[in-house]
C-alpha cells in the first residue's frame, strides 16, 4: 500500500481584507471606521498525496493554489480543518518538519544577494545540521544536476536569472527534502532553462522518491513534471485525477493538422470537421476522437495531402474548456 | 536533554558566527558606505560627549555623578546603544514591517531555526560593532580618571545586570515590533521602540522621580541597560537593582515569547 505523506481534511482559509475606497474622504472616514469583507480564499478541501507522486496544482490566479501551498509549508494558519504532512501538523513548524519539507517560490529568493552562492549553502548547511560528508556528496549531485559549480563561487547578482533559479534549486535541495512545494519555479525563465528545470525536477523525484507538489501557469510544466493534478477554483477542487483522464473526459476530439499541396474548396474541407484555423497551404480542423481515422482517410482521399498531423488537443484549451463546462455548471 | 540543548546552543551560534560574518562581508563590499556609515556614528558619539562638556562647565554635577562618572556612563551608553542599533534594529527590526508587508519573510519561516532569533538578530550590522570601540577607550579613560581601585566582583554584577538590560531592551523592542504581524504597514512602531530605548537609557537613572520611576523602572526599564550597570561598578552594588533586573528579564523576556508567538499566527503573507 502506498504511504500517505499528505492528508488533507476540510482545509479552510478565510482572509480579512479592509475595504479600501477611494478618494480622501473616504480615506479620512476609514481612519475612524474600517470595513472589512472576509474573502474564503479555500473552502473544505480534501485530498491526499502518497509518497513520490508528483502532483499539478493548477487553477487561475486568485483561486487558492498559493495559500494551500503555503498552509502546507506551515507558513499560514487554517482557518479550520486540518493537515497531516509526513505525519507532522505543518503550522507546529516543528525543526524536524521543516528539514524535510522545501518551498519554493518562484518569485522570491532565498539566496544572498551580495554574497556568493556557496555562503548561503554553507548557512543552509548549518541550519539543517547536515554532516560534512552529506553536504560534499549532496554538493557535488546538484552541481553535476544543475550544471552549476561554475558559478558557486560567483556573487548572486551577477547571475543571469536562469543560473539563480538553478541555485535557488539548489539551495532548496541540498539537505534532500522528502517534499517539495514548488510555486512557480519556471517563472520568467526562457523555454530552455524551463526544460532543464523540468527534467531536474523529474530526476530529483525519481533518484529520492521526494513527493512534488507544483503550482505553475506554464501547462508545459504540468505536462512534463506530474502525473496527477489538482484543479482548483473558487477555493474549491473541481478535478482530481490523472491528466490523461481531464484529457479524455474534456476533450472528445483531436486536432487534424493538413498541409496541401494545392488551393482546397473550404466547403468541402468543412465536411471534414470544424476549421479553426486556415492560411494556405496549412489548416487546423477539429474531429471527433471516435471518428478520427475515418475522417483523416477522408481528408487524404478527398485532397492532394503533401504532409499530414494528428494532435491531442493542447492543455490549455482543455483546461479552459473544462472551466467554462464548471461555470456553466455552477450558473 | 542536556545535550541536546548544548547542541541547540552550539548550533544557534554557528549561525550567529556565519550571519556575523555576512554582516561584515556587507559592510566591505561598499568601502565608501562603510566609512562614511562609520564617521556618522563616531562624530555622533562626539556630538554627545561635548554636550555633556557645556553642560558640566555650568554644573558640579548631575544627580550626584560627577564628571568623570557621567563620562563612564557615556562610554557604556555607546557600547549599549550601537550594540542594540547593530544588533537588533538597523537591518532587523526596523525593516520588520517591510518584511511582512511583501511576503519576504516566507523562507525564513520554513526554515529549521527560531523566527524569532534569526529575523531579529539575523543580519548584523557590522558598522556598529566598530563603532563600540571609542565608546570603551572613554570607559577606559574615565575610569582611570577616576581612581577606582579594580572591584572583580562588582564588575561581575555590574556585567549580570548589564545581560539582564540587553534581554530587556530585546524583550520590549520585541513586544513592540511583533506587532507589524497584525497591523501591517506599522513602519513607526520598531522606531519608537528604537527611540524610547536609546533615549531615556542615556541618563543616570536618579532623575526619573515619582511615576517616571515606575515606568522608567517597571514599564520600560531601560535603566538597567547603562545607568544601573555604570552605577554598581564605579559607585556600589544595589541588590535590589540586581534582583529587579533578574526578575523583569525573565517577565520580559517570556511575554515577548509568547507575543511573537501570538502575532505569527496572524501573518498572511502577500499574494504570489
Amino acid at each position: 500500500m502506498d504511504e500517505k505523506t499528505i492528508v488533507v481534511k476540510k482545509l479552510s482559509r478565510i482572509y480579512k481584507v479592509h475595504l479600501k475606497k477611494e478618494g480622501v474622504k473616504a480615506s479620512l472616514k476609514a481612519l475612524l471606521h474600517r470595513e472589512y469583507k472576509y474573502i474564503d480564499a479555500v473552502k473544505k478541501i480534501n485530498f491526499t498525496i502518497n509518497q513520490g507522486e508528483l502532483v499539478g496544482f493548477i487553477g487561475p490566479n486568485g483561486a487558492g493554489k498559493t495559500t494551500t501551498l503555503k498552509m502546507l509549508g506551515g507558513l499560514l494558519y487554517p482557518s479550520d480543518g486540518s493537515i497531516e504532512v509526513l505525519g507532522f501538523t505543518p503550522f507546529d513548524r516543528k525543526e524536524e518538519y521543516l528539514k524535510k519539507i522545501s518551498l519554493v517560490l518562484g518569485q522570491k529568493n532565498q539566496l544572498w544577494w551580495d554574497l556568493p552562492v556557496i555562503e548561503t549553502l554553507n548557512l543552509q548547511k548549518e541550519l539543517y545540521e547536515i554532516p560534512d560528508e552529506d553536504f560534499k556528496q549532496s554538493l557535488n549531485e546538484l552541481c553535476t544536476m544543475l550544471e552549476i559549480k561554475d558559478v558557486l563561487h560567483q556573487q548572486v547578482r551577477q547571475l543571469s536569472l536562469g543560473q539563480r533559479m538553478k541555485c535557488e534549486l539548489a539551495a532548496a535541495l541540498i539537505y534532500k527534502p522528502k517534499v517539495l512545494f514548488l510555486d512557480e519555479p519556471t517563472i520568467g525563465l526562457d523555454i530552455f532553462m524551463q526544460k532543464k528545470v523540468r527534467e531536474f525536477i523529474k530526476q530529483y523525484n525519481e533518484r529520492y522518491k521526494a513527493t512534488v507538489i507544483l503550482t505553475s501557469h506554464y501547462m508545459d510544466d504540468v505536462k512534463a513534471i506530474c502525473q496527477r493534478i489538482i484543479m482548483i477554483d473558487h477555493g474549491m477542487i473541481i478535478f482530481d485525477g490523472k491528466l490523461q483522464d481531464l484529457i479524455m473526459l474534456n476533450a472528445n476530439y483531436k486536432i487534424l493538422v493538413p498541409i496541401f499541396n494545392s488551393p482546397v474548396n473550404i466547403k468541402e474541407l468543412k465536411t471534414i470537421g470544424k476549421i479553426i484555423e486556415f492560411d494556405y497551404p496549412k489548416a487546423i480542423i477539429t474531429v471527433p476522437r471516435e471518428e478520427v481515422s475515418q475522417r483523416a482517410a477522408e481528408l487524404l482521399k478527398k485532397f492532394d495531402i503533401d504532409d499530414l498531423d494528428i494532435n491531442e488537443p493542447e492543455l490549455e484549451d482543455v483546461i479552459n474548456t473544462f472551466y467554462e463546462i464548471k461555470k456553466h455548471e455552477h450558473t | 536533554m542536556q545535550l541536546s540543548v548544548i547542541k541547540k546552543i552550539r548550533k544557534y551560534l554557528r549561525i550567529y558566527a556565519i550571519l556575523f560574518r555576512f554582516g561584515f562581508i556587507f559592510s566591505t563590499t561598499y568601502r565608501v558606505s562603510f566609512f562614511i556609515e562609520l564617521l556618522v556614528e563616531i562624530g555622533y558619539q562626539i556630538a554627545f560627549i561635548l554636550f555633556y562638556f557645556v553642560i558640566f562647565n555650568n554644573i558640579k554635577n548631575i544627580m550626584g555623578w560627577n564628571f568623570y562618572e557621567i563620562m563612564f556612563l557615556t562610554g557604556l551608553n555607546i557600547v549599549t546603544s550601537e550594540l542594540i542599533l547593530g544588533s537588533l534594529y538597523i537591518f532587523n527590526l526596523r525593516r520588520l514591517p517591510e518584511k511582512i508587508k511583501n511576503g519576504d519573510i516566507d523562507l525564513i519561516l520554513v526554515k529549521p531555526i527560531n523566527s524569532l532569533f534569526y529575523l531579529s538578530l539575523g543580519i548584523p550590522y557590522f558598522s556598529a560593532f566598530v563603532s563600540i570601540i571609542p565608546g570603551i577607550l572613554l570607559m577606559i579613560y574615565s575610569y582611570n580618571r577616576l581612581n577606582l581601585p579594580l572591584n572583580f566582583f562588582a564588575a561581575l554584577v555590574s556585567i549580570f545586570v548589564l545581560i539582564n538590560g540587553f534581554i530587556l531592551a530585546f524583550s520590549f523592542s520585541i513586544i513592540l515590533s511583533s506587532l507589524s504581524f497584525k497591523y501591517i504597514n506599522t513602519y513607526t512602531i520598531p522606531l519608537i521602540a528604537e527611540k524610547i530605548i536609546l533615549y531615556y537609557k542615556d541618563r543616570p537613572h536618579q532623575v526619573y522621580q515619582g511615576i517616571l520611576k515606575l515606568v522608567f523602572f517597571i514599564i520600560i526599564p531601560v535603566v538597567f541597560v547603562s545607568s544601573i550597570p555604570s552605577y554598581i561598578l564605579i559607585k556600589n552594588i544595589v541588590w535590589n537593582y540586581v534582583m529587579v533586573s533578574l526578575f523583569l528579564s525573565c517577565i520580559f523576556f517570556f511575554i515577548a515569547l509568547k507575543v511573537w508567538e501570538i502575532m505569527i499566527k496572524n501573518y498572511t503573507s502577500a499574494s504570489s
